[in-house]
């Protein structure tokens, strides 16, 4: 079963984070990374640039509407994702909380959708 | 005659389990078991059901062939009609794998409660609603919205794999202490029902103590679930008895040290829990041979530990009690009136507060506060039990 676990921490907390703490950062992602693709458990993930550059599209009688910024104004914001296949959600929320960034913001596991 | 009520209480989980395990259609299973309850009640006023379960089971199984058969012929063409030959290791299991479901832990801790008294317990929606303080409809909700969560993240009935346990099996145990509790100091007041419950939580208790060998957390909740379950013969007679007035000679001393037994061994496995603490607090009431013999320092001590792993307005309510034994008036009214705001519903609260008021003699506060406590109360028989001391006040 496919599982989307959506990242979100606070842009106000990983702003404050110096050169080093970040780079100990990605590097954890890295490995974290690596070890969900030497599991088979990895289909896909990529992480976002800041909400700020976000832009809501919304379509209102055939007219285009769009909003500068995220849909909700909240106080940790979508950071990236994966995509992973897990055998059961058991499975899938022990890897998500594997994910470096759900120590100090939260991982959305949901599972994907499936048209038969 | 066992009675109605614990006869469902007894085998509907396992019922459901089963039935669930081989027709893998929740509705419908339900459906059949509502009607194989209605055939049972029929029954149990005439004669006693042996062999509940397989009772049960067998009557729910030929209403679900009759439906099929008669609203999707085709399919019941396919189906295996045999009867399948169950051992009571594979109900075990299929019980086991029915509970894990109901708590897992993707579960809000209310809607896994909501769901095992539903289908481990066989509770209406109706009752269960009114025990969970809701409104039928929003139980409804509930119960539908976890219904579509568990089919949306295929949760199976399987049991959790050895690495997924310790999480899964913690979750399960927080629900069965909570069923528990609401068997024993629940706000139904009917003796009948919360008896039933509490039997039941233990027996799947201990079936989770063999299961899992050597879990100390299961163990001591199951050696604190007995120390007050022993108490049920001296406390549930017409009413409700409380632990100072219990005639301590009709508790069930077996149970008692079957319940020592399996604290002490508890304590070997590993760092004690709050279900440790909680237990050797029952503990101690049970070896006191009168309430006023009871080791009151050893609880307050006892409760600095508890509280010391988590707040819970109740645990300093219990403490507050401990103190006023000893004479600690002054403390036990700082403690008391440090948790007011968390328990301002709270029956229990009310009366602890108007027996501290009583013998510091604040009459006229002790009256207020037991009259607050008597319109809080759901309980018939501590209402009365109110009104009576409230008469002595005057």
């Amino acid at each position: 079963m496919q599982y989307l676990c959506l990242i979100f921490e606070s842009e106000a907390l990983a702003a404050q984070r110096d050169e080093q703490a970040e780079a100990a950062l990605i590097e954890e992602y890295g490995k974290f990374t690596d070890d969900i693709e030497a599991t088979g458990n990895h289909i896909g993930g990529e992480a976002l640039m800041p909400s700020e550059t976000a832009t809501t599209v919304r379509v209102r009688n055939g007219e285009t509407l769009t909003t500068d910024g995220p849909f909700a104004e909240t106080k940790e914001q979508l950071g990236g994702y994966y995509l992973i296949e897990a055998a059961t959600l058991d499975e899938a929320i022990s890897i998500a909380a594997k994910i470096p960034s759900a120590k100090d913001g939260c991982v959305e596991v949901r599972p994907v959708m499936k048209f038969e | 005659m066992q009675s109605f009520e614990s006869v469902i209480r007894t085998t509907y989980g396992t019922a459901f389990a089963v039935l669930n395990k081989r027709f893998h259609d929740i509705q419908q299973v339900e459906d059949a078991l509502q009607h194989a309850c209605m055939k049972a009640f029929e029954r149990s006023q005439t004669e006693n059901i042996f062999n509940a379960k397989a009772w049960l089971i067998k009557v729910a199984t030929n209403h679900i062939l009759d439906e099929v058969k008669k609203h999707k012929p085709d399919y019941f063409e396919h189906l295996d009609k045999a009867d399948p030959i169950e051992t009571a290791y594979q109900y075990d299991d299929a019980t086991l794998g029915l509970i894990f479901t109901c708590c897992h832990p993707s579960i809000s801790q209310e809607n896994q409660l909501a769901l095992c008294l539903k289908w481990v317990m066989g509770f209406d929606n109706t009752s269960i609603a009114r025990a969970l303080l809701v409104s039928d409809k929003t139980l409804e909700q509930r119960i539908t919205r976890t219904k579509r969560k568990l089919r949306a993240n295929s949760i199976d009935f399987s049991l959790p794999t050895q690495s997924h346990l310790p999480i899964r099996l913690n979750a399960v145990i927080k629900v069965l202490y909570l069923m528990f509790n609401e068997g024993y100091f629940g706000s139904s007041g009917r003796i009948l029902v919360s008896n039933a419950l509490c039997k039941q939580a233990i027996y799947l208790m201990r079936l989770i103590c063999r299961t899992y060998r050597g879990n100390a957390s299961s163990l001591a909740l199951l050696a604190l679930m007995l120390f007050i379950q022993a108490r049920a013969p001296a406390r549930a007679t017409e009413k409700i008895t409380l632990l100072e007035n219990q005639d301590r000679s009709k508790w069930d001393h077996p149970m008692v040290e079957e319940a020592d037994v399996l604290l002490q061994k508890s304590l070997k496995l590993g760092r004690p829990t709050s279900y440790h603490i909680q237990a050797a607090i029952a503990g101690l009431h049970s070896q006191a041979s009168h309430y006023q013999a009871t080791d009151w320092q050893q609880i307050i001590l006892l409760y600095d530990k508890l509280l010391s792993y988590e707040y819970s307005p109740v645990a300093i309510l219990n403490q507050s009690v401990a103190l006023m034994q000893v004479g600690s008036w002054d403390k036990a009214e700082d403690k008391l009136l440090s948790i007011q705001e968390n328990l301002r519903n709270y029956a229990p609260y009310y009366i602890a507060l108007g027996y501290l008021y009583k013998h510091t003699h604040r009459l006229k506060a002790a009256t207020h506060s037991l009259k607050t406590a008597h319109s809080l109360s759901k309980n018939a028989s501590e209402k009365e039990h109110l009104q009576e001391q409230l008469q002595r006040l005057r």
